[in-house]
């Protein structure tokens, strides 16, 4: 059989952008599965080249994209359970940092004592386990099982809120910024330089080193920023919230 | 079976996926779909059996060049032979007259070592 020719006029952008769905899906099954931004980039350039030379539906050529992120990656030994409780820690102690430090900042400018409470140690725990679960279940389940989970998560949350503002804190220690904000600033920035060096993206496996290298860069640079931009609306509001 | 299939056809000289897929049917062995072709290949190249490049497509995106390698080529020789006197085997074996009553017999211990292999 020959290559698929598109017909000009017949084949339109529905194709593609079908393809595209489909691999924008795929992507999303194979980081779920920690595969290597530049092994993800050669298997989407050869999808998208086998669906450009047949004219094939993707699903028909490929299957259901998680199932082919399976049939990829059988025979690779999962993650090993030490690596992704060390990964948890990292993110919660990074978030934890984050935490001080925006609690350091605010009470150096409203001249105030910053304010321990259990909210800084036990919610970045809570971020680092919940998260990367929520996000499995969001992308590997049914429908119905996403939106169980999502209601599930709501009500906690709302029950949390509603009893610590019933409760208040059961740790209050009023302590010098310095004491929040200098481990904070220490281990929020560790932790932001670690996870940037480690930003992986999906890389064409046309592109050549040095651009992937720039790209790399970029993204971490990119990460960097967002993170920041996240950090100073935080701490501004809540430095005129204790102003007020 | 099929990596050996596989493997024969990429020693005609160099090839990608879609054009594999093609050979492989017009040799009467089926539609081979893509979500079943791509990861043996990958799994050719993990063992060193091909190796690849990467070029630019006719069709727009990059397209995967795959190669036999002298590992590939070893194998292709090896597999092949023991495929080769599994099936001189198997056929002898049934088209024999007395198919029905050697069935009991305990099978030779060269056959028992290629079902092995045949695994």
């Amino acid at each position: 059989m020959t290559e698929h020719t598109p017909t000009p006029g017949l084949r339109t952008d529905t194709t593609e952008e079908v393809a595209e769905r489909y691999c924008d899906e795929l992507l999303l099954a194979l980081r779920m599965k920690d595969v290597p931004g530049n092994r993800i980039g050669e298997v989407l350039a050869e999808v998208r080249d086998h669906l450009a030379s047949s004219g094939e539906d993707p699903v028909d050529a490929f299957g259901m994209p998680q199932d082919y992120a399976d049939a990829l990656t059988a025979g690779r030994s999962a993650a090993r359970w030490s690596a992704r409780a060390l990964d948890t820690a990292g993110n919660a102690a990074g978030v934890a940092g984050l935490l001080w430090a925006v609690a350091g900042v605010t009470a150096l400018l409203t001249r105030q004592p910053a304010v321990l409470t259990e909210f800084q140690i036990v919610l970045p725990v809570a971020v680092a386990v919940v998260a990367p679960l929520l996000v499995d279940v969001v992308v590997t389940a049914r429908r119905a099982t996403v939106l169980g989970w999502g209601l599930l998560v709501t009500v906690a949350l709302a029950a949390v809120a509603v009893l610590y503002a019933w409760m208040g804190p059961l740790i209050n220690v009023a302590v010098p910024a310095a004491v929040l904000l200098v481990p904070g600033l220490l281990v929020a920035a560790a932790w932001i330089i670690a996870t940037a060096r480690t930003v992986d993206p999906v890389v064409d496996p046309l592109q050549d080193a040095v651009s992937t290298t720039r790209r790399r860069r970029r993204d971490g640079l990119l990460f960097t920023a967002l993170l920041l931009l996240l950090v100073v609306p935080v701490v501004v509001s809540v430095s005129l919230q204790r102003l007020s | 079976m099929l990596d050996l299939a596989v493997l024969a056809v990429i020693a005609q000289g160099q090839t990608y996926g879609y054009r594999i897929g093609n050979d492989l049917r017009d040799l009467g062995l089926g539609t081979v779909k893509g979500g079943t072709l791509y990861p043996l290949l990958a799994r050719l190249e993990e063992t060193g059996a091909v190796a690849t490049t990467w070029r630019e497509g006719k069709s727009g995106p990059g397209r995967k060049w795959y190669e036999i390698t002298l590992t590939g080529r070893d194998r292709l020789l090896q597999e092949g032979a023991r495929w080769r006197t599994f099936a001189r085997l198997t056929s002898d074996l049934t088209d024999g007259p007395d198919t029905g009553t050697t069935s009991a017999a305990p099978a030779p211990a060269s056959t028992r070592t290629l079902d092995a292999g045949a695994q």
